[in-house]
């Protein structure tokens, strides 16, 4: 591993992780799997959550010094 | 009384039969839906009771598991296998033990077959039922929980140098078996998979542009140009207006073509030093959450020798358009998740 890319998994973008644990990776027909609805549904998640974040974001940086 | 005649019954009857017909559409939609949900259920019922049926044949330990320890079958516990990914048999011993599963409290189990092995761990059941496992996805903090998990597991595999081929997250199987099954169907296309990831990785390129801070570079850069040229506009109010909007249109068009020339660029340089690459989806604003608009989302399978160069690639390309407003993230190592298969045929 190079040294600036050293890092923990919990400085992974979210966003990120979730792209390829739910777009990539291996599929296969096992007795359970996600389907596309149920994919769908983390992304309505995550953008709320982003959006939520973002707008906290926003609202503190208005705030006056 | 007896003035309500004849005539006024027929009138009232026809008021009632226009009200009826009216109705009528309505009650037969009523009727249809509640019927399919009533189909539905008896549907529903009736599968239940094959599943049972079908669980229940499957969770007797098959004879095999009875010389082999890490096959206990698990499905008669209420327990389902969740699948991580495959490694080779031989490099699932470099592995540390114990490694930490996505249930708090499970360990990581190796499930071998032949030359393949499976890093999976026992769930509980009824947390990944349908009603259950959709409650689970519709809370955030769970699916992060799960997810950070789920590449945890892959990714110390990765960083233990064991070429590992992921699986997509909720993977899973109610028993052992099912696992052994697919290890021993779909083995060729592991094996091919993993002969794709062995000693590379994958990385991820994002690049954003910020269109204002590219606008304003680009105009300073032609007015560079035009005192150059000593160029002047003439003309009233009028004209100045039309030529302002036209400047301002072709101002904008200079602007997308400089960023999507610059996104091939980058994904030019990267695809060079790559043994694979792909373009995957650029992520909406409201996924990434920055104030800029996603030009590339790339990934790249490299070598795991040749990962400096990505780092000296990232700083030639910020040293050239960092003025610009372009903004470059490099994430990685990752396991490949975008270089294997996505789908592998059904294994019953």
């Amino acid at each position: 591993m190079t040294q600036a890319a050293l890092r923990s998994n919990a400085d992974v973008a979210l966003v990120d992780l979730i792209d390829r644990l739910l777009q990539g990776g291996v599929v296969i027909s096992g007795d359970i799997t996600l389907a596309v609805a149920d994919v769908d549904l983390v992304y309505v998640g995550l953008r709320a959550l982003i959006s939520s974040v973002a707008a906290a974001e926003r609202r503190g940086l208005e705030l006056p010094a | 009384v007896k003035a309500a005649g004849k005539d006024d019954l027929a009138q009232l009857r026809d008021a009632l039969g226009e009200l009826a017909a009216a109705d009528a559409a309505e009650v037969v939609a009523e009727a249809r839906a509640a019927a399919r949900v009533k189909a539905r259920a008896l549907i529903e019922e009736a599968l239940v009771e094959e599943l049972v049926r079908a669980a229940a044949a499957q969770s007797k330990p098959p004879v095999a598991a009875a010389t082999r320890p890490d096959t206990t079958p698990r499905s008669a516990d209420g327990h389902a296998v969740w699948l991580y990914g495959v490694v080779r048999s031989a490099d699932a011993d470099v592995l540390p033990p114990a490694l930490a599963g996505v249930e708090p409290g499970a360990r990581v189990e190796i499930l071998r077959e032949g030359d393949l092995a499976a890093l999976t761990s026992p769930v509980p059941r009824d947390e990944y039922a349908d009603e259950r496992l959709r409650e689970h996805l519709n809370d955030i903090e769970w699916v992060e929980r799960t997810a950070r998990a789920h590449q945890d597991v892959l990714e110390t595999a990765l960083v233990s140098g064991v070429g590992v081929v992921p699986f997509r997250l909720c993977t899973l199987y109610r028993g052992p078996e099912g696992v052994h099954a697919l290890l021993r169907d779909e083995g060729e296309t592991l094996r091919r998979s993993l002969a794709v990831v062995d000693g590379r990785a994958e990385w991820g390129m994002k690049l954003f542009v910020d269109r204002e801070r590219l606008a304003e570079a680009l105009a300073a850069e032609e007015a560079l140009d035009d005192e150059d040229d000593g160029l002047r506009e003439g003309g009233g109010e009028g004209t100045d207006y039309l030529v302002r909007k036209q400047q301002g249109r072709a101002a904008q068009r200079r602007v997308d073509e400089f960023a999507a020339r610059c996104a091939e660029e980058v994904h030019r340089r990267l695809e060079t030093m790559a043994e694979r690459a792909r373009i995957t989806p650029v992520q909406p604003r409201e996924a990434h959450g920055r104030e800029a608009d996603m030009l590339l989302n790339g990934v790249y399978l490299v070598s795991r020798r040749e990962e400096g160069q990505l780092e000296q690639t990232l700083r030639a390309l910020r040293a050239d358009w960092d003025d610009a407003g372009f903004q470059f993230e490099l994430t990685g190592p990752w396991p490949a998740y975008n270089f294997v298969s996505t789908s592998m045929p059904v294994t019953p």
